[in-house]
């Protein structure tokens, strides 16, 4: 019990620095645990094997609980590349790093293995943290998370069997598979029925899913198969909706407790690497978070992102990921690394993951945008009179588009993303590449010429410096919050609400008194 | 073992058994009658872990109020059940033949009801917060205080001899830290958490990581005063049941605590020895009697004495008709130090099971076994209540509106809606975005359908989600599809509206596309399009 106590209070004081500084959780419960260690206070010991063993399995079942089959559905291809490619140049590179720091083939094998990966926990966090988990890029990062996961516990499975020799590998990956199979014929089939048919209560629902849970895992062992294939397979099992709706938040309440006493006993027991190898680590972090996200963001403009999404999505996938550290956890469990190589790989992964609250938000996005070298210069002012100005051309920007040029009004958009700029151009829509919040980019635009400007850019502070800047025309400003429109409306702006005529719509049809008796089709098919 | 406990309860579910008869099946199945598991260390962390959760969870249900409203009932029946049960069970022991010290142990057995059960059982029926289920907790604490002072005297007994000064100091000590550890919780709830809770209340993980570790820190400190972990975990949730966010740390603290307390359950039916027992058949029968029906009589009398009204005094009397885990480590002791016969001890694990079983139909089943009661007459034998007794006091909502998620969106349909005069239920997990609107509130994660019962799914008009959380609303659409309530989801993406439509969503906002369309009527308006 006071092992326990002692392990949620250090948990308790990563969570406070968490929440303080915007650091994810996982290193600062890794950091807790190597303080724990260093601190010569003992009594974790007294619960570790049970710790690491159910804090292993539920990670992982989480993992595999996200591999939603409607997350994967679009752009198989677009995740298929932005997922192998950045792990296989990530792998090759912290490999040869390690060769040349003189680190045996097979360990280096092993840590470039567990580095391959980013980690879903921050990703996701972040994700959630900035609003992004529905836009396009962040559903596209979600899928690329999910798939890197199975992919580790795969590479997980393979390192599992090498040792047995290559006879050892058919009948590890046929268990692998047969383990897999049953779990998509439980996603598909019995959990659905036992879902609809016997409608088991909150707690029978939790203890259907740890039984199986629990079964799968004993299912792995029974193949010869680390428990991870099980727990892996568990989590593919309940993935599908609604049962990963309905269970939720029961997942949400043991992930939060089993993934703090997981990352805190490991980092209890984790050495911190000796002074020698602090240069193989600060190359392996510099691959990590600064090899990574450019490979990711160089591949995603290639599959067709446009340059800001592509930049967002690098960073947001540069760390090394938790399932990497149950890979080094495994190898150091079979023998394959010392305790020194594992602390290495601790502490890589911890470090790595601290800066990206940092750097994936809009204001290092675009910094890096108006740092490209590929950025044009602004071009020369056009010379237009009695326009409409588009400032930002976002999901909707194609459909406004259309509706200005068809009532006969010539068009410029000004944008700070160098593919969208392209494309317009493309279709002969005047355009200026720039932020449209500074001045020089709006007098290239000719805004205080213009008829009117369309203002959707994502902060309300641009529309503000375009209210400040530009005067006498008719300024429309897309904002989110109520506060944000009485900031437009106070600088004599237009405020465009999308929530309040949201809220207007509903209050209509509610009004019209349709509620009750059929089903509205409220999406507009104009727009795509 | 969750295995075992998932397939009885599920198995239970068809023959609507109460989950704990389930898995105490499940352990004695798997435990005395197949031997599949032994109990391990770490099989007992769990347990223990589980009870500590639970007791927690409790601490977490009671507010200072409610505990000063049933402290009184509490003391009163508590002591008058105790002293009374201990009497009876001591004189049918010793008319059964068994000696003097058996039959103390027997009838201190006989004492004391399960406080895992009990809560377990009200938990079950959503009535931890009604007011038998205050009296009847308040009564189990009482006897948990009895329960420390029996321990301490047994941990002074000296092969039947009885050192009082050592027992003396025992008592002391114990009370000296009881008195300690309520000072330093009823301070810290006052003065030391609300701040830094508040602080984390946005974070929800943070919230439960260090709900949990206070409660960790309460029992590390009950256990160094001598105290049980059952009245530091108490104690702990007690404190936080002060702030605003006690409910919403229960919803998300239950499903950890279900898994553990399954876990304990079943290790409890592993662990039950029944094989000396079943040779003394009647002396269980009858000593499962005495719990079964003496104990709820005598506590019946003693609440309905206070006050309270016949239905609350019979649910709560009811509630507690099972002797507790607590008896078979008061019983292991005494079989430890010689004191009595291992054959004391299968009686009592027998009895146990037996009462635990019954009890559990008693309590499920309380409000229909009440009414055969009353229409017996036999609760005319018992005093009556004072002025028609205390009303229970409840919230209803009915053909009211929920709004989930008071971002921009859902507090613009929540002042809509009430502008027009209907009932608007807000409900977030934020208590910054909740605070300061002029309909009712509530603090919860709305993906839970503990948030959903307590906001009155079933009595609704309708639910409108205007979170930006996905797999939330296609959850709140299905939730609102088996209700039969009418449900309005926001869509940040069109492309992802496959499971709200199959789930019969009746309307979709969509603010972008909205936004767009509220751009385009100012366009019009300034004359640059037509209509």
């Amino acid at each position: 019990m006071s092992a326990l106590g002692l392990i949620l209070i250090v948990a308790a004081l990563g969570c406070a620095v968490s929440r303080f500084t915007g650091m994810p959780l996982v290193p600062l419960y890794l950091i807790g645990g190597w303080l724990l260690g260093a601190s010569g206070i003992h009594g974790t010991e007294e619960i570790a094997t049970e710790a690491l063993q159910l804090g292993v399995a539920v990670l992982v079942f989480l993992a595999g609980a996200e591999l939603n089959p409607q997350r994967l559905r679009s752009g198989t291809r677009r995740i298929l590349i932005l997922t192998l490619l950045p792990m296989a140049a990530t792998a090759g590179a912290v490999f040869l790093w390690a060769r040349f720091h003189e680190v045996a083939t097979p360990a280096a094998i092993d840590i470039a293995c567990a580095l391959a990966g980013s980690s879903t926990i921050v990703a996701l966090r972040q994700l959630r943290r900035l609003s992004q988990t529905l836009e396009p890029f962040g559903r596209l990062v979600t899928a690329i998370q999910i798939v890197q996961d199975f992919l580790l516990i795969g590479v997980l499975v393979v390192l599992h069997a090498f040792p047995g020799g290559w006879n050892a590998v058919p009948s590890i990956i046929g268990g692998t598979l047969l383990l897999l199979g049953a779990a998509q014929i439980l996603q598909s089939t019995i959990i659905p029925w036992v879902v609809a048919t016997l409608r088991p209560g909150e707690e029978t629902l939790l203890m259907l899913m740890l039984a199986m849970l629990f079964s799968l895992v004993g299912a792995s062992s029974f193949f010869g198969l680390p428990l991870v294939v099980g727990a892996f397979a568990a989590g593919i099992s309940i993935s599908r909706f609604p049962t990963s709706g309905l269970l939720r938040v029961q997942i949400a309440a043991l992930g939060d407790f089993f993934t703090a006493l997981f990352f805190v006993v490991l980092g209890y027991f984790a050495d911190i690497p000796d002074i020698s190898q602090w240069p193989l680590a600060v190359g392996l972090i510099a691959i990590i978070v600064i090899g990574r996200p450019l490979i990711t963001a160089i591949l995603a403009r290639r599959c067709g992102l446009t340059a800001r999404p592509a930049i967002e999505c690098g960073l947001l996938t540069g760390q090394a990921g938790e399932i990497g550290l149950v890979i080094a956890l495994a190898a150091l469990g079979a023998g394959h690394i010392e305790a020194e190589t594992f602390g290495l790989v601790a502490l890589v992964t911890a470090i790595s993951m601290m800066p990206t609250p940092f750097l994936a938000t809009e204001r290092v996005t675009s910094w890096i945008l108006h740092t490209l070298p590929i950025r044009r210069r602004t071009k020369a002012h056009l010379r237009t009179r009695g326009h409409v100005i588009m400032l930002g051309f976002g999901a909707a920007g194609r459909w406004v588009l259309k509706e200005l040029s068809d009532a006969g009004h010539t068009v410029v958009v000004v944008d700070d993303d160098p593919a969208i700029i392209s494309q317009l151009e493309e279709m002969n829509v005047r355009c200026v590449l720039g932020c449209g919040s500074e001045k020089h980019v709006l007098d290239a635009a000719g805004a205080h010429h213009a008829k009117a400007i369309l203002c959707s850019m994502r902060r309300v502070t641009d529309a503000e410096s375009v209210l400040r800047l530009v005067h006498g025309i008719p300024i429309l400003a897309r904002v989110f919050e109520a506060s944000d429109a009485e900031r437009v409306r106070t600088l004599g702006g237009i405020p465009v609400m999308n929530s309040l005529a949201s809220a207007q719509r509903f209050i209509n049809w509610l009004d019209s008194g349709t509620d009750s008796s059929h089903k509205e089709n409220p999406a507009p098919t104009t727009v795509t | 073992m969750v295995l075992a406990g998932a397939v009885f309860s599920v198995a239970a579910g068809w023959i609507r058994m109460p989950t704990i008869v389930a898995y105490l099946l499940a352990g004695l199945f798997i435990g005395p009658l197949t031997g599949l598991v032994e109990i391990s260390h770490a099989l007992e962390l769990i347990a223990e872990t589980g009870i500590v959760l639970l007791l927690f969870i409790v601490g977490l249900e009671l507010s200072l109020e409610k505990a000063r409203v049933v402290g009184g009932v509490a003391l009163a029946a508590g002591i008058g059940q105790v002293a009374a049960t201990a009497l009876a069970g001591f004189a049918i022991a010793s008319a059964l033949g068994f000696g003097m010290l058996e039959s103390a142990f027997l009838a201190a057995a006989l004492t004391f009801s399960s406080t895992v059960v009990v809560v377990k059982l009200l938990d079950e029926r959503h009535e931890m917060d009604s007011l038998h289920g205050r009296i009847a907790v308040g009564i189990l604490l009482v006897q948990d205080v009895v329960a420390i002072v029996l321990l301490t005297l047994l941990a002074g007994l000296d092969g039947g001899s009885v050192d009082i000064r050592t027992v003396a100091l025992g008592i002391s000590k114990a009370f000296a830290g009881m008195a300690l550890l309520l000072g330093v919780v009823l301070g810290a709830s006052k003065w030391l958490l609300p701040a830094p809770f508040a602080w984390a209340a946005r974070s929800p993980e943070t919230n439960v990581i260090w709900s949990l570790s206070w409660c960790f820190l309460i029992v590390l400190g009950a256990q160094f005063l001598g105290l049980s972990v059952e009245i530091g975990a108490f104690l702990a949730g007690l404190s936080l049941a002060q702030l605003p966010y006690n409910k919403d740390l229960h919803r998300r603290l239950h499903p950890l605590m279900n898994f553990f307390i399954a876990v304990f359950f079943v290790s409890l039916g592993v662990q039950m020895d029944l094989g000396a027992a079943l040779k003394s058949a009647g002396t269980v029968v009858l000593l499962s009697l005495v719990a079964l029906l003496g104990k709820p009589l005598i506590l019946l009398w003693s609440i309905l004495r206070t006050g309270y009204n016949t239905r609350t005094a019979f649910l709560a009397s009811t509630t507690l008709a099972q002797i507790s885990e607590f008896s078979f480590i008061l019983v292991a002791m005494g079989a430890k130090s010689n004191l009595v016969s291992d054959s004391i001890l299968s009686i009592t694990a027998l009895v146990g099971l037996v009462t635990i079983s019954i009890s559990s139909y008693m309590s499920l089943g309380g409000d229909t076994l009440f009414r055969i009661v009353k229409a017996s007459g036999i609760l005319k034998i018992f005093p009556k209540p004072r002025d028609g007794g205390s009303p229970e006091e409840e919230t209803h909502f009915s053909g009211h509106f929920i709004v989930v998620g008071i971002n921009t969106l859902g507090r613009e349909i929540t002042s809509l809606l009430h502008d027009r005069g209907h009932q608007v239920l807000a409900v977030d997990t934020d208590p910054h975005k909740i605070a300061g609107l002029d309909c009712a509130t509530m603090l919860g994660d709305a993906g839970d359908p503990a948030t959903l019962e307590e906001a009155g799914l079933k009595h609704a008009r309708m639910l409108i989600t205007a979170l930006q959380i996905e797999e939330t609303n296609d959850l709140l659409s299905y939730r609102c599809r088996e209700a039969g309530i009418p449900c309005v989801a926001n869509v940040m993406d069109l492309s992802a509206t496959e499971n709200l439509i199959a789930m019969d969503t009746r309307f979709l906002l969509v603010p972008k596309v909205d936004g767009v369309a509220l751009q385009s009527r100012e366009l019009q308006k300034l004359g640059l399009t037509k209509q």
